[in-house]
């Protein structure tokens, strides 16, 4: 009965529009800022569907009906504006660039909401920021864009992972990382492989990308409840609009080069060096001359691993999308590929992605949403990080210069035993594969019915799919497999996240004045991880690697965990007239990882917002656009924890005597339970002068509780610790976000996005009365603190190296107590940011990007290795040549010394700030010149419009670190690395074209 | 059609709310509760074999207690500078024995678990008798080397410090067992050793020394070998001999050394599995090893190079080679070769030749010929020459020597047998043991200054991290 009531409603709708008296409107839209025509934009009868788009030239051509008198233009990155028609039949527009863009929509999964009235610190970016930049993944895209978000690359393996701190690092052991949402589906960020770093974030093409939202504070995050302590990123990709179909291709060829390198010693600086420290060790200088070469030999041979190992790559990004659609159906299709080399000879990264986004909406009550992506990566890796001698970053640095890499027919030269085990670098990366191959997809389906014009239901299922496969092949033709005839491992895993959520949402506005909206829902989530690996060795033949070729099978292993996560939640807010607003949210949601009485969390938040610039007082200030303040309180969750951390487990250990061992491999915690951020946040946006100031501010404070703590146990009982729920960090902070428009001269635009974070981090308390774990968290300083005691230099006397004790006297043995009360500050910033500066001239544009940080330490244990003055067999950077010589040499680097370890003193190796600089750093991280071709030539051919671009990535950076890549110090990961694997410098030139 | 989408959406959520305890119930697939895990006898002998297991660890008998109480005495000469054991062989500060860490640590914990439960389980009580014996012989093992690491021996204090390894006796099951302690004096530590291999002598079967698998695992042999070891460490040099004298009796050894291996098959028997004059081996397969953990960490690649890849760092000093009778048969113990940017002949050592795979063997931790050194020397130091003599002759005819001079006594006796020691045990961890325990300055090679006995590089460093956890804990003085 209903179902034809509709029916007959909807013909009537349709007789009317087809029946009623209307006009032709025809004109041109153009656009403000060069006077171009601006093709595709939407024009639409105010209060009707009737719509068209503008053609390559702008013009469009419109029946409207004889009642309506308003026509609508919208255009992403223009102000949308009402047009009364009057009595013309051509109405001409200018359009303006959409600097005021707090009337957008922010998409959550659980329904949208006007950004107008948000209380919450969101902050937004959108996808054109970052369009055709050749950043992999999205969080690379977004690094320094976004106040109060710390994003710095840990690796320079191209598609790798990042590292996302929003508003500072709150839990000790749990995950610090945030919650990403992308279209609605929770997916984990991190590693998908083994065989170099993958990331899981990549399968996203950043061209895809509409928009991205980071929530900062709870009562933008405290919907999300358990998962959102850490922030919430949530990310949007692009849907068709109704209209012509409109399609888009990018072209872009670069190449990628090395930062930099350390700068070492060739065979006769190190044999000068060795020579020095034999002799003055007491040794038999003829011993370094044999493994060294003799410096005074005029043919003394070298060469430079560094130069055989790293060097110049290829880059090409392919984007295509295609989008449109009709009343019912709009769709955007796209597909891409990257090819990404390294600075790295082995390592590189190709990627193709495909997705189909559609919306339809059979009836004016229904709409379905899906999104469907499936993306393949491809990532021969390298070992980023540690100190291994298997990996490129250290031992292309610590070779031997004198030992020749190939043979003189060409082959790689079997390296000597004594050193790096035997391992030839430059063949290992050359011939060792480490592949790792991933099948992904994130997609999703949505439907929304709409019951009433308040009232809506929304169904939602969504999947993250990753199958990765991994090789790590070790031929037979490097030494050190030799004797096993090489070795294959293969490994498959498998991660399946899963989540869903039904919700009801209501908006209703009251004598136009009141408007009241909410949700009410229930959401669950479960992720699954298999892993399954082989190994095998002895092969027939180095160009065998399949376990049927393996004389040996060796190792088997599986595994699979899971967890599950279940949630009801509801929000309520109320808004007066634009100008008052108040937002509730609660949340329960339930983790399988916790104790069985305490699985169960409450979240939830309060928060305000008040339009100051809608009240009378200042309703005629007239410079002043928007101004409003905004508070907020709320409590949100974290349980980053390993999956079955309550639980005392009896575990696998192996075999002895061919029969499986056990062990009691984790002490239980029945009560382990929701680690807690609680969080207050006072916001001012305000928009002066016209849009040309848009201006955040945040004021924030971030308690977590109740940490998820690996607290230590004295390791005499077996156990090094157990998770607890002990302690509390604060972070505390000021977000400062600006974008002026600076200057508009005729054809010229200057304009500023500036952002800037200041925070400090303080560990409350750890648990019961204790002070301290060991040198690693101490109650009253910041998070990864640096114990170290201080190196004070050489003495002028002996050429020792000399230490700063507890009692400030200078010493040559480096004791506990002088370690110990020697806090010489954090791996953590205290402040950072970004810079961009745009700058528009007629078709020409020009966009310079900084992104900075500040305040941290960073530790650089390459320096063990490097800087050790000649004491061990590796090679050393050429500024240790720079040592002390005899009594009276004011210099930092000691008499050498054959082994370090010279009597009467730690060893020249030993833990001190001889391996510490400041973290600090600027980096020139963007700069892109882009050229519009002009209209009138592209339409000739076809085209709307047509960009040329060139574009560089890490061109500059300012720095006091000591090393080569300051980013990947940053973040403190396990707070100090060796060998990582530094970012690129990226140079591109390409085109994009719209048709 | 909205109904339908209705009633499903609201279908669902009912069915979720109702049922949301149970949604949660998510239970590990690759382990156990303790419950399921220890519900017989046979889930402790899976905790057994962990024990045994973590002997092998690197950080344990796998590297570190063979090599570098070689490497801080006079029996190694390094011969390569790859960072590895350079600050042990000058006894820099802080290089030293390293294994006050949880890798450790659990094997007490796993005989504590073992002794702790086992009795309450259903099972043959011969097992469980085995079980407990085993329990007992790995935690006075485990007390031992770390009494003997962060610790003087009885009588051996100096300045009076007298804190040795903290004892554990009870299992950590829970966080309330993992509870701060102190540490306990040198003879408290001693006197538990004692107590456990005293039940382990009772609880374990006799095995003959060398037969077969017996031996991978503890044996009343075994118990009472370590047990007469330590009492000579003790000083209670009566119970040292009468031990030794159970123990060769237990094994199958005589007083004329009967038993031992011939002189020609000496280094033949380090490449046999077990070595024939085993009292008790751990066994190690390949499948325990990662691809690179042979060439890396194994005992073959740092003192060998019968592998072309091999490390060769470790060489015997010179002046151990020197101190050799002509005619020894553990001259077979020794290969001198050659290493590239070390001038000179070295030696590689014959004990470690990887021979059961790529750098893969079994690790010989209680050998039969020490019974003789120990009763020799116990003897010696009771008066009793002559069977001092004895012991030390025994030995020596089964490695081509002849009988010592028979006017040999006092402390030549003594030197004569400690050297016997030296050159038996060489590269299995003894050296600096057998000078710290006599309270000697540990001698050096290479012209090295000797450590003083009272110098605080005889005794090795507690973590910091645990000083720090637990005020109660003392460190060693002088760090």
């Amino acid at each position: 009965m209903k179902k034809i009531l509709l029916f007959g409603l909807m013909l009537l709708f349709a007789s009317a529009s087809a029946f009623a008296q209307s006009r032709i409107i025809t004109g041109t839209v153009i656009s403000q800022e060069d006077n171009e025509p601006v093709p595709g934009v939407s024009v639409v009868v105010r209060g009707t569907t009737i719509g068209v788009a503008t053609d390559l030239d702008g013009k469009f051509s419109i029946s409207v009906p004889e009642n309506s008198n308003t026509l609508t233009f919208s255009f992403i990155g223009l102000r949308s504006q009402d047009v009364s028609i009057g009595n013309r039949s051509i109405v001409n527009v200018t359009m303006v660039p959409d600097v005021q863009s707090l009337s957008e929509v922010v998409v959550t999964s659980y329904g949208d909401q006007s950004k107008r009235e948000i209380t919450g610190a969101i902050s937004s970016v959108k996808g054109e920021i970052f369009q055709d930049l050749p950043m992999q993944s999205f969080d690379r895209a977004i690094q320094g864009r976004i106040a109060g978000v710390q994003i710095t690359s840990g690796t320079g393996q191209p598609g790798g992972t990042l590292n996302v701190r929003i508003r500072g690092v709150g839990s000790v052991n749990a995950g610090n990382d945030p919650l990403y949402i992308i279209d609605g589906v929770q997916v984990p960020s991190g590693g998908l492989a083994g065989q170099g770093s993958q990331n899981a974030l990549a399968s996203i093409n950043p061209n895809d990308i509409e928009s991205i939202e980071v929530l900062k504070d709870a009562a933008a995050g405290a919907i999300y409840g358990a998962q959102a302590a850490n922030g919430v990123v949530i990310i949007t990709t692009k849907r068709g609009q109704k209209g012509a179909t409109k399609v888009r291709l990018s072209v872009q060829e670069g190449v990628v080069r090395p930062l930099g390198n350390y700068d070492v010693m060739d065979a006769r600086q190190l044999a000068t060096l060795k020579i020095e420290a034999f002799r003055n060790s007491g040794r038999n200088i003829n011993d370094a001359i044999a493994v060294y070469g003799n410096p005074e030999d005029p043919n003394l041979f070298t060469n430079s691993w560094v130069d055989a190992t790293f060097g110049d790559d290829r880059l090409s990004v392919y984007d295509l999308s295609m989008s449109g659609g009709d009343d019912k159906t709009t769709f955007f299709l796209s597909g891409s590929f990257t090819n990404q080399g390294s600075q790295l000879i082995s390592a590189d990264w190709q990627r193709a992605t495909g997705r189909l986004n559609l919306s339809h909406r059979p009836n004016q009550k229904l709409t379905i949403n899906t999104t469907l992506s499936l993306a393949y990566q491809k990532t021969n890796g390298a070992i980023d990080r540690g100190n291994f001698v298997n990996s490129p970053f250290q031992a292309a640095f610590t070779a031997r210069p004198g030992v020749p890499i190939r043979n003189e027919d060409g082959s790689f030269r079997d390296y000597p035993s004594d050193h790096l085990f035997g391992y030839n670098i430059v063949q290992g990366a050359a011939e060792e594969l480490r592949l790792a191959n991933t099948v992904q997809t994130v997609s999703n389906i949505q439907l929304n019915y709409q019951f009433t014009p308040w009232l809506s239901f929304t169904s939602f299922a969504g999947i993250d799919f990753a199958d990765i496969r991994e090789e790590n092949n070790r031929p037979s033709t490097i030494a050190a497999f030799r004797g096993q005839g090489g070795s294959s491992v293969f490994v498959d895993r498998r991660n399946v996240n899963f989540n869903t959520n039904h919700n009801f949402n209501f908006n209703k506005r009251i004598a136009d004045v009141h408007n009241i909206s909410g949700l009410l829902g229930y959401e669950y989530k479960s992720e699954t991880r298999e892993f399954m690996s082989a190994t095998g060795q002895g092969f027939a033949n180095p160009r065998l690697r399949y376990l049927q070729n393996a004389a040996v099978p060796l190792n088997v292993n599986s595994s699979f965990t899971e967890f599950v996560r279940v949630g009801f939640f509801g929000q309520a807010k109320y808004d007066y007239n634009d100008t008052y607003t108040a937002d509730f949210i609660l949340r329960r949601d339930g983790h399988s990882r916790f104790g069985q009485n305490v699985q169960y969390g409450n979240f939830g938040a309060a928060s305000v917002g008040w339009r100051l610039s809608n009240e009378g007082f200042l309703r005629d200030v007239s410079w002043m656009d928007n101004l409003r303040v905004r508070a907020s309180y709320g409590v949100t969750g974290n349980s980053e924890i390993p999956n079955f951390a309550s639980l005392s487990l009896v575990a696998s250990t192996g075999q002895y005597l061919g029969s499986p061992g056990l062990a009691l491999s984790q002490l239980g915690n029945d009560l382990l339970t929701w680690e807690e951020a609680e969080t207050i946040n006072i916001g001012i946006d305000g928009i002066f002068f016209n849009g040309r100031v848009i201006t955040t501010v945040d004021f924030w404070r971030r308690n977590s509780r109740e940490l998820l703590f690996a607290t230590p146990l004295p390791v005499d009982s077996g156990f090094g610790s157990i998770t607890r729920n002990a302690g509390e960090v604060r972070n505390q902070g000021i977000d400062f976000d600006v974008q002026t428009v600076n200057v508009v001269a005729g054809k010229f635009r200057w304009s500023t996005s500036f952002n800037i974070t200041f925070l400090e981090n303080e560990l409350l308390s750890i648990f019961g009365d204790d002070e301290r774990v060991g040198n690693d968290l101490v109650v009253g300083l910041p998070l990864q603190p640096v114990f170290r005691a201080p190196y004070v230099g050489v003495n002028p006397a002996n050429g020792r190296p000399m230490y700063r004790d507890v009692n400030g006297n200078y010493t040559y043995t480096i004791r506990d107590a002088d370690v110990q009360d020697s806090f010489i500050g954090s791996l953590l910033p205290t402040s950072y940011g970004g810079l961009s500066n745009n700058f528009a001239y007629g078709p020409f544009s020009l966009e310079v990007f900084f992104q900075y940080q500040f305040g941290n330490l960073a530790i650089n244990n390459d320096l063990f290795n490097l800087a050790s003055t000649g004491s061990g067999p590796n090679n050393q950077l050429v500024d240790q040549l720079n040592h002390w010589r005899q009594p009276g040499d004011v210099v930092s680097n000691p008499m050498p010394w054959e082994t370090g370890a010279r009597p009467g003193g730690s060893s020249y190796t030993a833990s001190s700030t001889r391996q510490i600089s400041d973290g600090s750093y600027i980096r020139l991280k963007q700069v892109t010149l882009n050229y519009a071709l002009p209209t009138t030539f592209t339409k000739k051919v076809g085209v709307a419009q047509a960009n040329a671009f060139v574009q560089g990535i890490n061109l500059l950076t300012w720095t006091n670190y000591v090393g080569i890549d300051p980013e990947v110090a940053a973040l403190g990961l396990g707070g100090s690395f060796f060998a990582a694997f530094p970012n690129a410098q990226q140079i591109t030139a390409g085109i994009n074209l719209s048709f | 059609m909205k109904k339908n989408i209705f009633s499903i959406a609201l279908a669902a959520t009912m069915l979720a709310f109702g049922s949301c305890t149970d949604v949660l119930d998510v239970d590990p697939r690759q382990s156990l509760t303790v419950d399921q895990a220890l519900a017989d006898v046979n889930g402790f002998n899976g905790i057994a074999l962990t024990m045994y297991g973590r002997l092998r660890n690197f950080g344990y008998y796998g590297q570190t207690m063979m090599i570098a109480p070689e490497v801080l005495a006079d029996n190694v000469l390094m011969i390569a500078n790859t960072g590895r054991y350079i600050g042990e062989e000058v006894n820099q500060d802080r290089a030293h024995m390293q294994i006050w860490n949880t890798a450790i640590w659990s094997a007490i914990n796993d005989a504590n678990i073992i002794l702790g439960g086992v009795d309450a389980v259903p099972g043959a009580e011969a097992t469980k008798n085995r079980l407990k014996g085993e329990a007992h012989f790995v935690r006075a093992l485990t007390h031992f080397d770390f009494a003997r690491i962060y610790g003087y021996e009885p009588n051996r204090e100096v300045n009076g410090f007298n804190l040795s390894t903290i004892v554990r006796t009870t299992p950590t099951l829970a966080f309330s067992d993992a509870d701060l302690r102190t540490r306990s004096n040198i003879v408290q530590v001693y006197e538990q050793i004692e107590a456990d291999l005293l039940a382990a002598i009772d609880l374990l079967p006799p095995v003959a020394m060398g037969s077969g698998a017996g031996v991978y695992r503890a044996t009343r042999g075994a118990a009472q070998a370590l047990l007469a070891r330590v009492y000579l460490y003790w000083g209670r040099n009566d119970r040292a001999a009468a031990l030794a004298t159970q123990a060769m009796a237990t094994v199958g050894l005589t007083e004329n050394g009967t038993g031992l291996i011939e002189p020609a098959d000496y280094r033949a028997a380090f490449n046999s599995f077990p070595n024939p004059e085993s009292i008790f081996e751990i066994e190690i397969r390949q499948v325990d090893w990662s691809t690179v953990d042979g060439v890396n960490n194994s005992m073959s690649s740092l003192t060998s190079n019968a592998f072309p890849n091999a490390q060769f760092i470790a060489s015997a000093s010179r002046e151990l080679i020197a101190s050799m009778e002509e005619g020894d048969a553990r001259m077979a113990a020794w290969e001198p070769t050659t290493r590239a940017g070390f001038a000179g002949p070295v030696f590689a050592s014959n004990k470690w030749r990887g021979a059961k795979g790529e750098f893969l063997e079994n690790l010989p931790i209680l050998r039969g010929s020490e019974l003789f050194l120990i009763r020799a020397e116990a003897r010696q130091k009771l008066g009793d020459n002559a069977g001092a003599r004895a012991d030390l002759n025994a030995l020596r005819s089964k490695r081509n020597l002849p009988a010592v001079d028979a006017g040999l006594t006092g402390n030549a006796l003594f030197e004569a047998i400690l050297q016997e020691k030296r050159v038996e045990f060489a590269m299995e961890g003894h050296r600096f043991f057998d000078l710290k325990r006599n309270g000697l300055a540990i001698r050096k090679h290479r012209g090295l200054p000797p450590v003083p006995f009272n110098d605080y590089r005889i005794l090795s460093f507690l973590p910091q991290a645990q000083i720090q956890l637990n005020p109660d804990l003392v460190q060693n003085p002088g760090y």
